[in-house]
């Protein structure tokens, strides 16, 4: 039962990972951004090109996971100041619209520069260990996935609450007008948080490298994935999408364990169960309507 | 040119539109086959079924303002329901007409559920639908699992072999479209289709004029999946099988795509762009095997630059002319 | 009384902690011009939506037409013969003023389900160009609705009201952001259409002008309950209106 736990959790970081950038870049620029699931793949593609897919020291790893989620954050403020800035003033569906041209892009891109072959990369032999704890023997990789999780959330905590920066993104994403009268620079905060999500996600790219096959099909697969944990999270809520992460790690773990035909159909069901009963998420403020 | 106009002025314009679409129809029917090579002809005996289906999803998007991210639900509904049906040896109108009506039904199921919903939530909500039904349909092996279900033969329907001929499973297929292109058409210009489009610009506003927005809203819907069902049915036997391929949210997005490209507020604009995106498509991925790449900037490039699409082209160029 | 027209009771109203309305009693009689004045947050539009279907009144009950419709949604209390025009004016943007008005008569003539027959040929075109006229909008029939001002967008939408043929005319600031000479256009507009038509007519206004040249009966409103209501002489000399809303300045 352990066992499952960990698994769901493990899950539920990694989605996490891929949500929080998204509910960042939702929170700030009120865009639901469809390219996301392509960075994420980015971070998987860049992984394997540094490590040419061998297998690492566990620390070794670690510094390549991070400067790979850089490396994405980097191409993600690229793709701000080029593409996102032009689109700020799209209504609604048509950002979107936008977001998901980025995605193909992103995806042809891949494509042309890592070719159509499934790419692979070696789990670094210290995750493949199992760990004790008490009578369950756990993998360390996804204990490694849980700690790395609990940092992340800390340090957005930190950040997001405590530091003068972080006091301004919430000032933009509650009133981007009202915040810019304050003096806050809302393009920097703009390209900061396509940066910083973009980087979450290409982080996440590169942790989940290890146990799956690296093909451009992980940004539509993921991209799906990460919308779910972010509606049903609560729109802007970063609270939520940790919240709806871990509960959809946990369902999607346990309804493998009694049917493994089933993994991934959970996700969607809870997905749309959450949005029947409550359109506005978990923890997403509650519309007046009748 | 005169002579056109002159006609025109006589007859009354949508019956001079009738006229003309009838006359292109036609045209398009025989001249296809004869200026293609057997292999194009099955490409764009494809491309006439998916013009149909992205003209049902731009039946919500563009003309009643509904985002709905999950019709390939009912697109892959249609198809597995012929896929079932037809493995089983029922006849191609029998399978197509229960493809039609199951698509129907779920179409109703869920858009009834959904109620509640709107904007984002509501297109997320029809995404996640059609997304559960991929996951399901991947592991099922009552539907072929992973493969899907292949070997799905039309046979011979009218006195046609659509199985062997391809030219009479081209004109069996233009003929299905074009006639349900006639009944969208008539629709769409039908004091119905007017409700639709002020629900689109102005929800509220219909509501507040005395329009049953919700009833609309599903009527609108259970017709766009009914119609994906029936492009859905046909598509499975232009290809002779159905994968879960067919559900992947990516179907959802193409028909999207295309409408925009040809123009979402035009009524051929779906069927404008589906030509453009396929064609482009099939010329790119001879070329180089990134064809997403091109794609996915040439739809950045319209969304930003030109969101009325192809259709919508003269009016942008005016825009622009005009500074604005 | 049988020449009630509209008779809402004990109206209530809460977002949450905030109470909007705090049980409101007002009647529109047949044929009255009644206006509902007050101070910004006192609760008019938030009374206008309870009343219209926009939102579910916490307590009280709105009856109609002599009938109970507190239960009933917007679009079924608009068939019982309410249109309401909003504060900012909502009206379809991709149609032209000619389309907006004839969408207008189709919904109001029930002939939304119709959908084997161009819209053209579904009749309403001489209505429509009758309200064209009646509104001043004939000379912009063919503009685009999303292309007009704002005094226009507001008589417009009067027009697409006008046609549903109400016996309860809502307009929720008809005159907001009007210059004078835009809004004595809309007095004389309302007014022409309360005697044409002799509907009952219920609008809330802030510009005191257009309140007594027009109004038979006012109601003011303060922090969600009724303060005075009478008729408009009455109200302009009461101490407790005047130290509320209008100050001791104004003459009516």
């Amino acid at each position: 039962m352990l066992l499952t736990l960990i698994a769901g959790l493990s899950d539920g970081v990694l989605l996490f990972l891929v949500a929080s950038g998204l509910s960042l870049i939702f929170g700030v620029l009120g865009v639901l951004n469809f390219s996301h699931g392509g960075f994420f793949a980015l971070g998987a593609f860049v992984t394997h090109t540094l490590t040419r897919g061998a297998q690492l020291e566990a620390w070794q790893f670690v510094a390549v996971a991070l400067a790979g989620g850089l490396l994405v954050g980097g191409l993600g403020l690229v793709v701000e100041a080029t593409v996102f800035r032009r689109i700020y003033h799209l209504a609604p569906i048509d950002a979107l619209l936008a977001t998901y041209a980025v995605l193909l892009t992103i995806q042809g891109a891949i494509t042309q520069v890592w070719g159509v072959e499934p790419l692979g990369q070696a789990m670094p032999a210290a995750f493949l260990q199992l760990i004790r704890i008490g009578t369950t023997e756990i993998p360390s990789y996804e204990a490694f996935v849980v700690a790395v999780g609990a940092v992340v959330v800390v340090g957005l905590w930190v950040f997001l609450e405590r530091s003068d920066l972080g006091r301004s993104v919430r000032a933009v994403a509650a009133d981007r007008g009202m915040a810019a009268c304050l003096g806050i620079d809302v393009r920097r905060v703009f390209a900061l948080m396509v940066g910083l999500g973009t980087a979450l996600a290409g982080l996440g790219g590169a942790l989940v490298a290890p146990r799956i096959q690296i093909t451009s099909g992980l940004a539509s697969t993921y991209v799906i994935e990460s919308f779910a944990v972010v509606i049903v999270g609560g729109l802007g809520s970063m609270p939520g999408a940790l919240l709806a992460a871990v509960l959809l790690g946990l369902l999607n773990s346990l309804v493998v364990t009694f049917d493994p035909a089933l993994s991934g159909f959970s996700l969607y069901l809870g997905m749309a169960v959450v949005l029947l009963l409550r359109p506005q998420g978990l923890l997403g403020t509650d519309p007046e309507r009748r | 040119m005169r002579v056109l106009a002159r006609t025109r002025d006589r007859l009354g314009r949508e019956r001079a539109t009738w006229l003309a679409g009838a006359a292109a129809t036609l045209a398009i029917a025989i001249a296809v086959p004869v200026l293609s090579r057997p292999a194009d002809l099955h490409f764009w005996t494809e491309t006439a079924v998916l013009a149909l289906y992205a003209m049902s999803v731009n039946l919500l998007l563009g003309y009643a303002g509904i985002p709905s991210f999950g019709q390939a639900a009912y697109f892959g509904i249609g198809a597995y329901a012929v896929g079932l049906l037809a493995t089983r040896g029922f006849p191609l109108p029998l399978t197509v007409l229960a493809a039609t009506v199951v698509a129907t039904v779920a179409a109703v199921i869920v858009i009834r559920l959904s109620v509640r919903a709107s904007g984002l939530a509501f297109s997320m909500l029809t995404l996640a639908f059609a997304q559960a039904l991929f996951t399901v349909t991947f592991r099922l092996d009552l539907v072929g699992g992973e493969n899907g279900l292949v070997g799905l033969f039309p046979g011979t329907v009218l006195g046609l072999d659509l199985t062997r001929d391809p030219v009479a499973l081209w004109l069996f297929v233009l003929a299905l479209v074009a006639l349900v292109l006639a009944g969208l058409r008539l629709l769409v210009v039908s004091p119905f289709g007017t409700m639709l489009q002020m629900m689109r610009d102005d929800e509220r506003r219909a509501e507040f004029l005395g329009v049953p927005v919700v009833r609309f809203r599903t009527a609108a819907f259970a017709i766009a999946g009914g119609i994906a069902g029936f492009a859905g049915a046909l598509d499975a036997y232009v290809l002779g099988l159905v994968t879960p391929d067919h559900l992947f949210w990516t179907r959802s997005g193409e028909p999207i795509v295309m409408a925009i490209i040809g123009g979402m507020h035009h009524f051929l604009g779906p069927v404008v762009g589906t030509i453009v995106y396929l064609w482009t498509r099939d010329a790119l991925s001879r070329l180089t095997v990134a064809w997403v790449l091109w794609i996915g900037l040439a739809f950045l490039v319209v969304v930003i630059a030109a969101p009325r699409g192809l259709l919508g082209l003269p009016a942008t160029l005016r825009a622009w002319k005009r500074g604005r | 009384m049988s020449d009630t027209l509209l008779e809402a009771r004990g109206i209530r109203k809460r977002f949450g902690e905030f109470v909007a309305l705090a049980g409101v009693d007002l009647d529109v009689r047949a044929g009255e011009i009644h206006a509902l004045i007050g101070p910004n947050g006192a609760g008019k539009s938030t009374f206008f939506g309870v009343v219209s279907g926009e939102l579910r009144a916490s307590a009280g009950g709105v009856r109609f037409a002599g009938r109970d419709v507190s239960g009933l949604a917007a679009w079924q209390r608009t068939r019982l013969g309410m249109a309401r025009a909003f504060q900012i004016a909502r009206v379809f943007g991709t149609f032209t003023v000619a389309q907006n008005v004839r969408a207008a008569v189709l919904a109001g003539e029930r002939r939304s389900w119709v959908f084997y027959v161009p819209e053209h040929g579904a009749g309403g075109d001489a209505e429509a160009r009758r309200l064209l006229d009646e509104t001043g909008l004939a000379s912009l029939a063919d503009a685009r609705a999303e292309d007009l001002s704002h005094g226009d967008r507001k008589r417009l939408e009067i027009a697409m009201a006008l046609a549903l043929r109400p016996t309860l005319l809502m307009l929720d600031e008809p005159t907001a952001g009007m210059s004078p000479l835009e809004t004595e256009a809309t007095i004389e507009l309302v007014r022409a259409v309360w005697r044409d038509r002799g509907c009952g007519v219920l609008l809330t206004e802030h510009d005191m002008q257009v309140v007594f040249e027009l109004a038979h009966r006012i109601t003011v409103l303060h922090r969600g309950e009724v303060l005075r209501s009478g008729d408009p002489a009455s109200i302009a000399r009461d101490p407790a209106v005047l130290d509320v809303y209008l100050g001791r300045g104004v003459t009516p």
